[in-house]
């Protein structure tokens, strides 16, 4: 009797929700065709959608993956935490998850993620990808922290930079890798840094190659490596 | 006479009487549909609990459980009755048996963008649980004359602490430039009244919130014409949301050449730049003399103060752990006994300085992620263990 009296109110606020929900929807659809400068706009977006409703599992691990895609790795991770607290046993959240903490180099952290995942959906092909391609980059990873280590106390540090960023380049890493090779380019010849300047603003007037114009520059201070 | 003027006076009493109760409940009336409306209309804000002040500026509400904004992320912001952000809603003792530690700062301590217990106080809250209370009074945009003035507040209000540990920011340097005219007003009651009636206006009444946002937004738009750097979304890579609160604190600044002017707002870069270094060393000087200030009022009070500095992007990516800003405030330490802790060298290593940001960064922001916190709080650690140990020898 008590749930009858109060049903039309229940009913309203049930509306309400439901009303709220598909515009915290529509909003998330308008934006997807948004442009880099709206970023932050598609971001608090997902984000505001998981914080309130998140109910809808499927949907919202499209959002992690959005915030995953336009690179907000930490918000991918809370978002996650704020689903894993109604979903604990969704496998493919530990996957998500374990990618943002991979994207962010935190692979202690990135392989328990997707180690879990793989141990709750043991048959699925992309976790156990997932897993393998980033244990992979853990052995490049750990090769990079080395090179770190012998930077300090090497006389020359151009052929560890240059062995650095090809290791970058080998990860995905290109900002990285530009920045070592700016720091090479200013060891040799003034020539050295013309070369860089000059293929840095051909990087930038086409991104679609980065792999490519990348690769050009190492090739180039490859040959340098040995002279002084 | 008088027995015929008598029911005269009566019924004139009565329509006094009920003008002034209809009146009354007409004005119920409209508060109460005011305050309806203000439910349906006033949208939920990220920003809801942060407040100006008559005394330290501004800082945070005090008993608030909310979400925040920060860039695209949205965080848990709750805060203790002394309006300082942590883990939960209570009601802080003014006067506890253990020591304790007051963390001062700006965004950076109040930890923007990630939630409480991932930041580096609340991490040393958990750590150093049972050895020492941690309360964090941080807020963004504060330096060292807001830091000051809250610590004053704060002392008055008769708050105990042990130790203040201070983290400046390179920020610090525009923001006393800012703040160097703004005068505390006095400490009483019907301030205390004014401001918190407005809080609450400001959130419930529909009246008071529209008139509040079109002057929000009629300031907001004034200074992006004066700092012409802007576009109405920020600058690119800027969110929007972090751009309303910037506008918001150079209100009563009014040297428009130097708002107008894109370096003064990349003040990250200001002492790198021959022009902006003269602006940098001001800033840093006012800094110093409200640390100077603190530091007086800290002995008075038999209480520990040490300050650190934290490096922004551009400096990490300049790769010197000792450079120009870390040299004057740790040469300013040294000469006025004030223990100092440089946490450039933490974010300043053999890693490239793009994985760096990457790794303990929000995205495109100066502020810290949760493992960069963690690498504060680790150092913290480290340092007031330190401080246990010599104490104890």
């Amino acid at each position: 009797m008590r749930l009858m009296r109060h049903l039309p109110v229940l009913i309203v606020i049930f509306f309400f929700s439901c009303d709220a929900e598909n515009t915290s929807r529509k909003k998330i659809a308008s934006l997807q065709n948004a442009d880099q400068n709206q970023k932050y706009q598609v971001g608090m977006a997902c984000m505001q959608y998981i914080s309130r409703y998140g109910e809808d599992l499927a949907y919202s691990k499209t959002l992690v993956k959005k915030l995953i895609e336009i690179g907000f790795f930490a918000e991918a991770i809370y978002a996650v935490e704020l689903l894993l607290e109604k979903f604990p046993g969704d496998p493919e959240l530990f996957y998500l998850r374990g990618t943002a903490y991979r994207n962010q180099h935190q692979y202690d952290f990135a392989l328990k993620d997707l180690n879990h995942a793989l141990k709750l959906q043991p048959a699925n092909n992309t976790f156990s990808t997932g897993l393998r391609s980033a244990q992979e980059e853990l052995v490049t990873w750990n090769e990079i922290q080395s090179l770190n280590e012998t930077l300090t106390t090497s006389a020359d540090s151009f052929d560890v930079l240059f062995q650095r960023a090809e290791k970058f380049l080998a990860i995905r890493q290109y900002d990285a890798v530009l920045f070592d090779l700016g720091a090479i380019s200013k060891m040799r010849t003034t020539a050295d840094s013309i070369y860089f300047n000059q293929k840095v603003s051909e990087l930038y007037k086409d991104t679609q190659r980065p792999v490519e114009k990348l690769s050009e520059m190492l090739e180039y201070f490859r040959g340098l490596k040995g002279t002084k | 006479m008088v027995k015929k003027s008598q029911p005269a006076n009566i019924e004139s009493t009565q329509k006094k009487g009920s003008f002034w109760s209809q009146l009354l409940i007409s004005l119920l009336i409209v508060v109460a549909l005011d305050i309806i409306a203000g439910f349906i209309i006033i949208p939920q804000s990220y920003t809801s609990f942060r407040t100006p002040h008559y005394f330290y500026h501004h800082g945070l509400q005090s008993d608030q459980d909310t979400w925040a904004a920060w860039g695209s992320s949205l965080y848990p912001v709750k805060t203790n009755s002394l309006g300082m952000v942590d883990s939960a809603v209570y009601e802080v003792d003014l006067v506890t048996k253990n020591p304790r530690l007051l963390i001062l700062g700006d965004s950076h301590s109040e930890g923007v963008g990630v939630p409480y217990e991932k930041t580096f106080s609340g991490l040393l809250s958990k750590s150093m649980k049972g050895d020492m209370d941690v309360l964090n009074a941080s807020c963004i945009s504060y330096s060292p004359k807001i830091e000051y003035l809250k610590a004053q507040f704060l002392f008055e209000k008769g708050l105990q602490v042990d130790h203040i540990f201070l983290l400046i920011d390179i920020s610090d340097m525009q923001n006393e430039l800012v703040y160097e005219n703004f005068q505390p007003q006095n400490r009483s009651w019907a301030n205390e009244a004014w401001y918190s009636t407005k809080f609450f206006l400001k959130n419930h009444s529909s009246v008071f919130y529209l008139v509040n946002s079109i002057i929000d937004k009629r300031e907001t738009r004034k200074f992006l014409e004066k700092a012409k750097f802007f576009n109405e979304e920020g600058v690119v890579g800027t969110p929007a949301n972090s751009l309303g609160l910037y506008a918001s604190f150079f209100r009563g600044f009014d040297d428009n050449v130097l708002l107008s002017n894109p370096q003064f707002h990349g003040v990250g870069e200001w002492y790198y730049n021959e022009r902006f270094k003269k602006l940098a060393d001001r800033g840093i000087e006012l800094g110093q003399e409200y640390i100077l200030k603190l530091k007086a009022m800290c002995e008075e009070k038999k209480v520990g103060l040490t300050i650190s500095v934290h490096p922004w992007h551009y400096q990490i990516l300049n790769g010197n752990a000792h450079d120009y800003y870390v040299e004057k405030w740790e040469s300013f330490a040294n000469k006025n006994n004030i223990d100092f802790v440089n946490l450039f060298p933490l974010f300043i290593d053999s890693q490239n300085p793009v994985i760096t940001t990457k790794m303990f960064f929000i995205k495109d922001d100066n502020h810290w992620n949760e493992f960069g916190h963690a690498k504060v709080a680790n150092r913290l650690e480290r340092y007031f263990q330190q401080q246990k140990n010599s104490a104890i020898k």
